[in-house]
């Protein structure tokens, strides 16, 4: 479970300080699905960071299964993102000196999992992509290479994934293709899923939806 | 191992391309042009040895105590006396003064001894090496000798009480008397001088001990044990001394192909440094996906250092293997003017070439990725510039200390480590301080003009921290360029007089004046001619300030010891420069001091006047076959004896040794052809003496010929390195240029007039890097002509137009080449693939 409380963040700028999220507080179960909508720069990303443990709030806090993970040292946030955490990007973040199936092995031998190789030619062929195990990123379209983030993301079995606009940068048809097979994932392995996103069919498919509007959260119409 | 992984996927990748060649290539520069320096270097001191005939001489006007032999003997190191002295020899009643040379028969310990059958041969075919030296009862004479005796092959000749016979012609022995204007040589068995009876107590005799050993250091122990025991009477001899003709040229050669190196270390260094700087900018999203996975900083550090580290290793060998296989090329080129065997490098190039590859891991790829462990996690999702970079500051701090470590251990050298790292701190801060200002002109001269210089020289502004890093990059090639091209060409130009063909190779002297225009006549029949007659007397320095000479002074220094050539000059002759005191103007109205009475003005070469202490206002007596002079010091002269023409370390006023009996020298370049004439010159004049410096100068021009080609050599890779910073620095900016290309094509620019905006900002930089390394070029060489080379100081305006030029040039080209592809390419596809 995470409960997330009072949740404000502000940064200096030279115009002077700036309130990013003002008291957000939110909850989710485990196993549920929570999108995060909003304009461009109400807060979106910076909620989702601080929820991942990426980054953390001026104020407020974040509990996940007992534990206040905003009191943590850096390691300590470090050694939570790899035992419970997986990503997926918008611009996908695949690293292009990697081939696909290279890609989705890295996070698993930075955890030390044994039978990298293995496991990350599984989860390839979960996202229909076997066959395109040794190709590099640029030699995939946009949906492909979403697909082995994806792939990538849920090798590791995470138990909460976080998603930063996963259906940002393909077109409708591909968006909801991923967005179906990331539902999936998340149902086969009971992940909780907290996805940043500004396509409303997605957001629709989650069971929560948390509006943010100038980094304050707004009821949902 | 995770570190190795990731390293080797990033080397496939071709991510760590220009990191790897910039490493394998400052660890192939120190290589090639370690080892090749050590081989040639050890070459040179075997040569030495050679010539020596021995690993080193003690010299002595007395004999050699036994204990000295007894002491190398016992710790089984080769000796063998000499002895050498002059003698008349007669045959018939025909006689000549002879230098005379008794071995041993063990002699020479290194090397050996030529001779022929034929006098006056040329001809390799015709001659015979020995490793021992004549028989008892034998001589070997110079060919001179027979036509001054009238003798022949198998003739008898009188040495003293005894009869020896020529058995052969001496051609060439080690350390045989280069410059011997005592006669002919004749080598005789040591066990002859005895019957002889020539050598008497009291005798002016040249005692030599030979030393030799396998084992240098056996032979460095008892060098230190007989210096100790060396008394004035003695002298220590050691192989670069034998080879005094050509160490300038040879310690020159060297601290030239260790500049280059350095130069080489330094733009290898320079371009590591910012293919660094590239590769950790491009990391930084890698960083924060990695500890979003859960790498916490520790561990991020551990892996770029360990990467680095392995990176480090692997480059220095494979650097060490390229640089071994280039000095192979190097020996190649210069294998005409090699000797045959070289001795192999020993194992300190090598540990210096691997300690370069770590000391530049530590100096320039460590610093560069320091700061990548603190890049935030949450960067991975705003990507708003977050993250440190180690300060530019603290980066050139260490780079420079690195470097100036580097170029220390590799050339031993003081003055090249200070004037290189002059050189780089002189442009960076130049850069630093000037560049920006720049700039902003740049930026004031767009606005002003429109059109696409607006933009090309708008983005010098908008680009300034990479162009400031490119410009720090691009100076520094082209600073290292020209002090690479100065020097050179300096020292080609000091070496060409040295080497001119025409350079007279032979000295007559002690020719009577009425001889003078039948020798003319003689030796223009072999389309020979001489370089101009000069007019001396032959005295003896007999006191200094009233003051005798004494016996011990006289052994001290062979200038009291025997006749001096004094000559006369109105002008200062040509190569003297006046180093004490002031050149005499002569007046025509007044004869020259005569010398019944008054005191004559002298000159005094420089190195000679401190060794006898000789003072300005000192007065020198002198003796003239019997008449007596006395002479005061008005000046002292510093002469360059490396052009080979004739010096003297005593002249007067003109017309001051009027009345005194005189000889004339000349000097002639005589081919090797046309070298019958000496000796029909000697048959028709016995008491003329002649020098014979072809052999000289064929050491010389190999020495300098061996140097040039491994100098050129050496540019080549040089300019290998130059072209890495270039590519590097060019590669810094190509993601924004590549950008900028796809934006304006999109907006409806042709792609030739993108290349003109490209150009326009290239040509800029260009300009100015050329300026700022024409300025560090001016400095570096300053301080290398005065420190190193010994050159005097001057400025080079053409680099000032040069320079420029050149970084225009190179920079426009390998920019638009660099960025070729970008430009070519849809815009679209370039503009997704920053997405």
């Amino acid at each position: 479970m995470i409960i997330a409380s009072n949740l404000s963040k502000s940064v200096q700028s030279p115009e002077g300080t700036l309130n990013i999220l003002s008291d957000i507080n939110l909850s989710i179960m485990e196993s549920e699905s929570l999108a995060i909508v909003g304009p461009s720069g109400s807060g979106k990303s910076t909620l989702l960071g601080i929820l991942a443990g990426l980054d953390t709030p001026t104020s407020g806090d974040v509990v996940i299964n007992n534990k206040n993970i905003v009191s943590m040292s850096e390691e300590e946030r470090a050694k939570y993102r790899s035992k419970y955490v997986g990503f997926v990007f918008q611009s996908f973040h695949l690293l292009p000196g990697l081939t696909a199936i290279e890609n989705v092995s890295l996070p698993l031998e930075i955890k030390d999992v044994p039978n990298t190789a293995s496991l990350a030619s599984d989860y390839l062929e979960m996202v229909g992509l076997k066959n395109r195990a040794r190709h590099y990123p640029q030699q995939l379209s946009g949906g492909e290479q979403q697909r082995v983030a994806v792939a990538r993301a849920f090798a590791c079995q995470p138990k909460i994934l976080f998603a930063d606009e996963p259906t940002g940068n393909l077109d409708q048809k591909t968006g909801a293709k991923l967005s179906n097979l990331l539902f999936e994932l998340n149902k086969s392995q009971n992940t909780t899923l907290i996805l940043v996103t500004h396509d409303m069919r997605l957001a629709s498919s989650c069971d929560k939806t948390l509006n943010l509007s100038d980094g304050k959260a707004v009821p949902n119409k | 191992m995770l570190s190795l992984k990731i390293l080797l996927r990033a080397l496939r990748a071709g991510e760590l391309k220009t990191i790897f060649i910039s490493l394998c290539l400052s660890v192939a520069v120190v290589a090639a042009v370690s080892i090749f320096a050590e081989r040639i270097e050890k070459a040179i001191v075997n040569e030495s040895k050679e010539l020596l005939g021995s690993d080193f001489i003690v010299k002595s006007s007395k004999p050699i105590p036994q204990v000295w032999i007894e002491y190398a003997v016992n710790r089984n190191i080769d000796v063998s006396r000499t002895l050498s002295f002059a003698s008349v020899v007669f045959f018939n009643e025909n006689m000549h003064l002879a230098y005379i040379k008794a071995v041993e028969s063990n002699y020479p310990l290194r090397g050996s001894i030529l001779t022929s059958q034929l006098p006056f041969t040329y001809d390799v075919k015709q001659m015979e090496e020995f490793t021992s030296g004549p028989k008892v009862g034998e001589i070997w004479v110079e060919s001179r000798l027979l036509p001054i005796l009238n003798v022949e092959i198998g003739s008898q000749i009188d040495i003293g009480e005894s009869s020896l016979t020529i058995t052969k012609i001496l051609i060439e022995e080690p350390e045989g008397p280069s410059f011997s204007i005592l006669g002919s040589r004749i080598l005789m068995n040591f066990a002859d001088v005895e019957s002889t009876n020539v050598v008497q107590p009291g005798s002016r005799v040249t005692h030599n001990l030979l030393v030799a050993s396998s084992k240098e250091s056996d032979i460095n122990s008892y060098v230190s044990w007989v210096t100790e025991k060396m008394s004035p009477h003695d002298q220590l001899i050691k192989p670069e001394e034998a080879q005094e003709n050509i160490s300038s040229t040879i310690d020159r050669g060297r601290v030239f192909l260790l500049l280059a190196g350095s130069i080489g270390i330094v733009l290898a260094a320079v371009a590591l440094a910012m293919a660094s700087h590239l590769f950790a900018t491009k990391q930084k999203t890698q960083v924060a996906l990695l500890k979003s996975w859960g790498l916490t900083e520790s561990r991020v550090r551990k892996l770029y250092v360990n990467q680095s580290l392995f990176l480090g290793f692997v480059g220095s060998f494979i650097g060490l293997f390229l640089g071994y296989i280039f000095h192979l090329f190097l020996i190649d080129i210069a294998r005409e003017w090699l000797p045959t065997m070289l001795p192999n490098p020993g194992l300190q190039s090598f540990l210096i070439s691997i300690f370069t590859g770590i000391a530049c891991v530590i100096g320039f790829i460590l610093p560069a990725l320091w700061h990548l462990p603190k890049q935030p996690p949450i960067s991975i999702l705003k990507d708003d510039g977050m993250g440190q970079s180690t300060s530019i500051m603290v980066r050139l701090i260490v780079g420079l200390c690195v470097i100036m470590v580097l170029l220390f251990l590799y050339s031993k050298n003081v003055s090249i480590t200070f004037a290189m790292t002059l050189g780089v701190l002189s442009i960076s801060m130049m850069a630093a301080l000037v560049g920006g200002s720049l700039f902003r002109i740049a930026l004031a001269m767009g606005k002003s003009t429109g059109g696409f210089f607006r933009i090309g020289l708008s983005n010098l502004w908008r680009r300034k921290s990479h162009n400031l890093i490119q410009l720090i990059g691009f100076s520094s090639a082209i600073f290292l360029f020209l002090v690479l091209a100065i020097i050179r060409n300096s020292l080609l130009d000091e070496w060409q007089l040295q080497i001119d063909d025409d350079l007279p190779n032979h000295f007559f002297i002690n020719v009577n004046e009425d001889d003078i225009k039948e020798i003319d006549d003689y030796v223009a029949k072999s389309k020979v001619s001489s370089a101009g007659w000069y007019s001396m007397t032959r005295a003896r320095i007999t006191s200094i300030n009233n003051e005798f000479i004494t016996e011990d002074q006289r052994e001290a220094h062979r200038a009291y010891d025997r006749e001096l050539n004094l000559s006369w000059s109105e002008d200062l002759p040509a190569g003297n420069e006046v180093s004490s005191g002031s050149w005499w103007k002569v007046d025509n109205s007044e004869s020259a001091a005569s010398l019944k009475g008054d005191i004559a003005p002298v000159s005094v070469e420089h190195d000679l006047a401190g060794e006898l202490g000789l003072k300005l206002g000192d007065v020198i007596t002198f003796s003239v076959g019997g008449l007596s002079f006395d002479a005061e010091v008005s000046n002292t002269r510093i002469l360059d004896w490396e052009k080979m023409t004739p010096n003297f370390y005593f002249l007067f006023p003109e017309g001051a040794l009027e009345g005194f009996p005189r000889t004339s020298m000349t000097s002639m370049y005589i081919p090797i052809e046309n070298k019958r004439i000496i000796s029909e010159i000697l048959r028709e004049y016995p008491t003329i003496q002649v020098i014979e410096l072809d052999k000289v100068f064929e050491t010389i021009k190999k020495t300098i010929n061996q140097v040039t080609k491994a100098l050129e050599a050496m540019t080549v890779l040089i300019l290998f390195c130059g072209i890495m910073v270039l590519i590097t620095s060019v590669h810094l900016s190509i993601s924004e240029r590549m950008r900028e290309s796809a934006v304006l094509r999109t907006f409806g620019c042709a792609r030739r007039d993108v290349v003109v905006v490209q150009l326009i900002e290239f040509l800029a930089l260009g300009l100015v890097s050329g300026l700022l390394g024409a300025l560090g070029a001016e400095i570096a060489v300053g301080v290398l002509s005065s420190t190193v080379f010994d050159f005097s100081f001057k400025l080079h305006p053409w680099i000032w137009g040069f320079g420029p030029l050149l970084g225009m040039a190179i920079i426009a080209i390998f920019g638009i080449i660099s960025c070729k592809s970008a430009i070519s390419s849809p815009p679209l596809s370039t503009l997704r693939s920053f997405n």
